[in-house]
């Protein structure tokens, strides 16, 4: 059995159950806060636009998994905090040199009631040492899936 | 008189003797366990002579069953159905009806049920789960051929919660909300009966996961972590970021003790930077487990590692 080792250079960690836990680093986020109705009947949502490319399909199809996990929880400065996929589907690409790539949206925060507070997503700290491979591009395309 | 004629329990090794199954399930696919209700079983069908003549008479291996008026229900394993016929008469380990005989009776008519003589008959199922009995008892009734498939998957879900165990700070966690074990006695119940538990005899084991209804509950890829190897994961390889928590799960069968396990690590190039063995803690053992590799020793140009189990 084996295991990639890789060094962290992304802010969002996110683990869901899907016949086990897994666990996932994707791209940084775009942050949309919205919020519908007014003062004690608001209702507040953080989404999170994450992503992630150069995916082999045995990986898409693993990370499909959050589709069908009924846990999902993104990692913060806060501990682990529960969230959901905004909407039930999950769009990818493929791209003859970088593999697939996957982009989604996650829920922090909604809450169905009367008046749900605004917050912040604390961010996870990203290490110290982040490193960084630079490639050299040559003449061979190849496609990973 | 009930037997258990189906489990979900699958072969995994068909090479030793007795064969190996395994009884790992899965919570969120049916689990099911079947009942067959036999009130006798048909020895032999003949053309009935007197006093009972042109009627066909059916032997059978219970004592007297039926009197003149009962209703028998009779299963022709031919069609697979049953066959309702009023009883004409009944002696010690016979049942006369009034019908025509036909030779094929003989082999294809298996049991006979008399619901006359169980009424408002069903079975009931216990529970011990983690060695404690569930306070309620399940019931389910039996269809038209005595047959009663009982799904218990819901009353191990309940079992069930997404509550995390493993903190990431020991070598291995048993996730205690995510697994577990149970044992399941049955009985036979009607009016006016006083049957006692009967125990089914194997010792089950759940995980919460889910399975394909081509594959049933019986999580059997995942019964034998030395043999198979199959982490409880969905990734071929899974990733691990340093400086981000992270374990990864397998399923610890009870057959083994006690565990080991290797890790290995290595460079992008394939070359092995430095190995490394722990035993691990037998808490976990009946249960999902997460394991947790040390960062520590982990090295900055490692590219992955390998794990390896075995019996110390």
């Amino acid at each position: 059995m084996r295991i990639n080792v890789k060094h962290r250079a992304r802010v969002q960690y996110l683990r869901w159950y899907n016949d086990g836990w897994h666990h996932w680093a994707f791209r940084g986020a775009d942050e949309t806060l919205s919020v519908s109705g007014k003062y004690k009947n608001s209702v507040a949502n953080n989404s999170l636009l994450l992503g992630d490319d150069n995916l082999t399909k045995r990986q898409l199809l693993a990370i499909s998994g959050l589709l069908k996990a009924k846990y999902i929880q993104l990692l913060t400065g806060d501990g682990w905090k529960a969230c959901s996929m905004q909407n039930e589907t999950f769009n990818f690409g493929k791209s003859s040199t970088l593999g697939a790539n996957v982009q989604f949206t996650i829920t922090l925060g909604a809450r169905v009631g009367q008046y749900t507070p605004l917050y912040e997503v604390p961010i996870y700290p990203t290490p110290e040492t982040v490193f960084i491979a630079t490639w050299s591009i040559t003449s061979y395309v190849c496609e990973n899936l | 008189m009930i037997t258990l004629i189906g489990t979900p329990a699958v072969v995994v090794d068909s090479e030793v003797s007795p064969e190996e199954y395994s009884y790992l399930l899965a919570t969120e696919s049916p689990v099911l366990f079947t009942f067959q209700k036999v009130d006798a079983n048909v020895v032999g069908v003949t053309e009935a002579t007197s006093p009972y003549a042109d009627m066909i008479e059916i032997e059978h291996d219970a004592g007297e069953i039926v009197e003149a008026g009962t209703k028998v229900y009779v299963f022709d394993s031919l069609y697979g159905e049953m066959i309702e016929y009023t009883a004409a008469g009944g002696d010690d380990g016979y049942i006369y009806i009034n019908d025509e005989y036909e030779a094929r009776f003989a082999s294809d008519w298996l049991y006979i049920i008399v619901p006359d003589n169980t009424p408002n008959a069903y079975i009931e199922v216990r529970l011990k789960v983690n060695d404690v009995y569930l306070d309620n008892t399940i019931r389910y009734t039996y269809n038209t051929k005595g047959v009663a498939v009982c799904d218990i998957s819901r009353f191990l879900q309940a079992e069930i919660s997404i509550d995390k165990v493993g903190t990431y700070s020991n070598v291995n966690d048993a996730e205690t909300n995510q697994s577990g074990k149970f044992e399941l006695e049955y009985r036979e119940r009607y009016d006016g009966d006083s049957s006692t538990w009967v125990e089914e005899g194997s010792e089950w084991y759940y995980v919460y996961a889910v399975r394909s209804k081509e594959q049933g509950s019986n999580l059997w890829e995942f019964w034998d972590i030395i043999g198979q190897e199959n982490l409880f994961n969905q990734f071929a390889y899974p990733v691990w970021w340093i400086g981000s928590p992270f374990d990864i799960q397998f399923w610890w069968n009870p057959k083994y003790a006690a565990l080991e396990l290797t890790r290995n690590n290595y460079d992008a190039s394939g070359s092995l930077l430095s190995t490394q063995t722990e035993t691990l803690d037998d808490d976990g053992l009946g249960y999902l487990n997460s394991i947790r590799i040390d960062e520590d020793l982990i090295e900055a140009t490692c590219d992955y590692i390998t794990l390896e189990f075995a019996e110390p």
